[in-house]
């Protein structure tokens, strides 16, 4: 039999439900969290993979402990904050963004790190009128066309073979 | 994922079988934009030189508006760093083939001649603005450094252009290192035309192009020496899964350290080298930066043009900088206090906003470290002169915005409200603001290695050669004796071909 190995990027089970539910209350909720969560958790692995180990560590234990801290909450009432119904867990992401400024500073981070994949989506992206790609694409060869022979000749002399290239 | 075809002399990571072991003249770490120019420079003096890079071979045509991709392939550790103190400023530094200067804005400026006087004044030997202009002149030759092209400047610029016009302040069209730029507003992701002059597609091939080697996906873990002599450096690749590779080996004559501020100072102390300055490490200073987001009624489309077409000077002699630089949405919301809902019904605006921001020149110094297991761990606690600083910057920054007719003002203060007027500014910057509700980066490291001739105060000597050490040098941003006040690129590049030209001098006269 074939065993297919996880990455050794890929979060644990527990982390990727902390990190689902954090991102049904700070994502936007269109498009639906749950049309595009496979590809933001794949970024998100695949970024804190290339993270320092130390804020991986840090990134990682952040998840953890806003989890955990929920339960002290009214909110989640001895819950963790990845078994709160959506209502209770938007009360309680609140009531922590209002905490202390270790708990803020936490949250902004996870947040961000959320956010920051959501809204990279290219579904995202164009839902916002931003299509960078077709910009470049249409710049570029406006560029080419109106300044093609100085382009090879400065980029000859940046090797210094062209004229006026001496020291 | 297509293969990446590398040029003759570039060794990727992939490309090694086995443990490697090179000899040559000169050896540089890093190749940003002091590295990449040392080789540069002494391969065209005729030295056998070997770079060592430790991030990948990204070649133009491999660059997309892929964030989350360039964040991870073309930027340390994801992008994500951070200067620790109260407030923390964020920081990101390039980790690529060319270095920094694949994801920098482009703008290139020669260093101010009060700078340049003062870090004369502060021991420096030939720094002195005569000294320094012909080797302005080569980097602006060679990099093509000029005023854009007046098709691709965006409307976010001319309005940051109208708001600071509106209130008198002095503005100054931004000259960059760039080839007939298109204004894609790519630059911090890799300039998927080249237009831009990085190092990528200057100073590395020149270097190639002169019979140099350099080696990508290799960090060098430390410079070997024999007593206080350097003898070269002994690095590791990494392959493109990221496993660990074989080793190379690099005996040389000279070694050159061009990893930039953070990375330089760090390899010198795992390499057991000590300065008797004690500065080895301190000194730094990064140029804190705040932004502020301003949402206009009309659409502004901030994406089209270049990043940044102009800065307003007006403020330069108090140390403040401004500027508008677009983001990509998904960078817009980092900072951010909103979530879900609220956070849609902003990003719905994404099109009306211009954002713009301050940088700071640093009015105190912080600390590069390195712990085991961790690597170099970077330290700056704000003084109360650079809070006000930046808060002055901030202050700025809004006020040109509200001229430019912005309908709101986002500030990078936490907790502060959005301000809709002058008024409505003066009210919220009236109240206390706390130092830690800053909300800081960076992308200017500099200062760690500082330079100049007396061994007691500098870490090098005024040509980067360190203090203390034989056939060791530093090339990179580490070298200011002191902030720059300005984009930092060029005065790098300039003391890059000074330094390399004293070195080749002394290699002729004795031999190496
Ligand atoms: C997003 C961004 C925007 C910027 N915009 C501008 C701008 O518009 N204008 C401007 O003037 N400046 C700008 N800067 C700053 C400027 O690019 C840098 O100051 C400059 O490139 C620093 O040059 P350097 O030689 O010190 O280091 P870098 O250019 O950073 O190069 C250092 C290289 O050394 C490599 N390295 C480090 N350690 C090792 C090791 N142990 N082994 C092997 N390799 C190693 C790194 O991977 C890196 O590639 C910007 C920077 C960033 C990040
Ligand atoms: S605006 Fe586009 S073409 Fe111009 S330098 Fe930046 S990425 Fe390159």
């Amino acid at each position: 039999m074939i065993s297919v190995r996880k990455p050794d990027h890929a979060l644990s089970r527990r982390q990727r439900r902390t990190l689902r539910a954090f991102a049904g209350v700070v994502c936007p909720p269109d498009p639906p969290l749950d049309t595009v969560w496979t590809d933001v958790l794949a970024d998100v692995e695949r970024f804190l993979a290339a993270t320092a180990p130390g804020t991986r560590a840090l990134l990682l234990m952040s998840f953890t402990v806003l989890d955990e801290r929920a339960r002290l909450t009214p909110e989640g009432r001895g819950r963790r904050f990845a078994d709160l119904d959506r209502f209770r867990a938007e009360a309680c992401y609140r009531r922590l963004a209002r905490g202390s400024r270790r708990t803020r500073t936490l949250l902004i981070l996870m947040k961000g790190v959320l956010t920051l994949h959501y809204y990279a989506l290219p579904q995202v992206e164009e839902a916002l009128g931003y299509h960078p790609a077709a910009y470049v694409r249409a710049t570029a060869s406006r560029r080419t066309e109106r300044y093609g022979e100085q382009i090879r000749l400065g980029e000859r002399l940046a090797l210094g073979d062209g004229p006026g290239t001496g020291p | 994922m297509t293969a990446v075809v590398a040029p003759k002399g570039l060794v990727t990571g992939d490309d090694v079988p086995g443990d490697l072991e090179v000899e040559c003249d000169v050896v540089v770490v890093g190749s940003g934009a002091g590295g990449a120019t040392t080789a540069a420079e002494l391969a065209d003096g005729g030295l056998d030189v070997v770079v060592v890079e430790e991030g990948g071979y990204h070649p133009t045509a491999s660059f997309a508006m892929d964030v989350p991709r360039a964040l991870r392939t073309l930027y340390r550790d994801a992008g994500v760093q951070t200067a620790f103190g109260r407030p923390p400023v964020a920081f990101s530094e390039g980790r690529c083939v060319g270095g920094s200067t694949v994801v920098n804005g482009g703008m290139s400026f020669r260093t101010p001649d009060r700078v340049l006087q003062r870090w004369a004044r502060e021991g420096v030997r030939a720094i002195t603005p005569e000294v320094m202009a012909p080797y302005f002149e080569r980097v602006e030759r060679r990099l093509s450094v000029g005023p854009q092209d007046p098709e691709s400047i965006g409307r976010d610029s001319e309005l940051f252009r109208a708001g600071a016009e509106r209130q008198g302040w002095r503005l100054i069209p931004n000259t960059r290192n760039q080839l007939h730029c298109c204004g894609c507003n790519a630059c911090l992701w890799g300039c998927p035309t080249g237009a831009k002059r990085s190092m990528l597609v200057t100073n590395v091939p020149r270097a190639l192009h002169r019979g140099a080697r350099l080696y990508a996906d290799c960090r060098v873990e430390r410079i070997t020496r024999d007593g206080e002599r350097a003898t070269g450096v002994v690095g590791r690749f990494r392959r493109r899964d990221r496993a660990p590779g074989p080793t190379l080996r690099v005996r040389a004559s000279v070694v050159v350290a061009a990893g930039g501020a953070v990375q330089s100072p760090a390899l010198l102390r795992r390499s057991g080298f000590r300065s008797a300055s004690g500065r080895l490490g301190r000194n730094l200073t990064l140029h804190p930066n705040a932004r502020v987001i301003g949402i206009f009624d009309e659409p502004v489309r901030g994406w089209h043009g270049v990043h940044q077409a102009y800065q307003v000077r007006e403020f330069i002699d108090e140390g403040i900088l401004l500027a508008a630089a677009n983001l990509p949405p998904a960078l817009v919301t980092l900072g951010l206090p909103h979530h879900g809902a609220e956070l849609a019904e902003l990003m719905a605006d994404y099109d009306r906003m211009v954002i713009a921001g301050c940088l700071v020149e640093d009015t105190t110094t912080g600390r590069v470290r390195t712990v085991p297991g961790l690597g170099p761990v970077v330290s700056y606690q704000l003084d109360g002169a650079g809070a006000r600083r930046a808060l002055r910057g901030i202050t700025l920054t809004a006020q040109t915005l509200l001229a430019a007719g912005a309908r709101r003002v986002l500030l990078p203060l936490r907790g502060a409200p959005e301000v809709r007027s002058p008024h409505e500014l003066d009210a919220v910057l009236a109240g206390p603001v706390a130092m830690s509700d800053l909300d800081l980066f960076t992308v200017h490291l500099m200062g760690t290695t500082r330079m100049g001739d007396d061994a007691r105060q500098a870490v090098v000597s005024s040509f980067g050669e360190f203090h203390g050490a034989t056939g060791l040098y530093v090339a990179d941003a580490g070298l200011f004796p002191g902030p720059v006040g300005i984009n930092p690129m060029e005065t790098i590049v300039a003391l890059a071909i000074r330094n390399a030209e004293e070195l080749l001098e002394k290699w002729r006269r004795h031999g190496r």
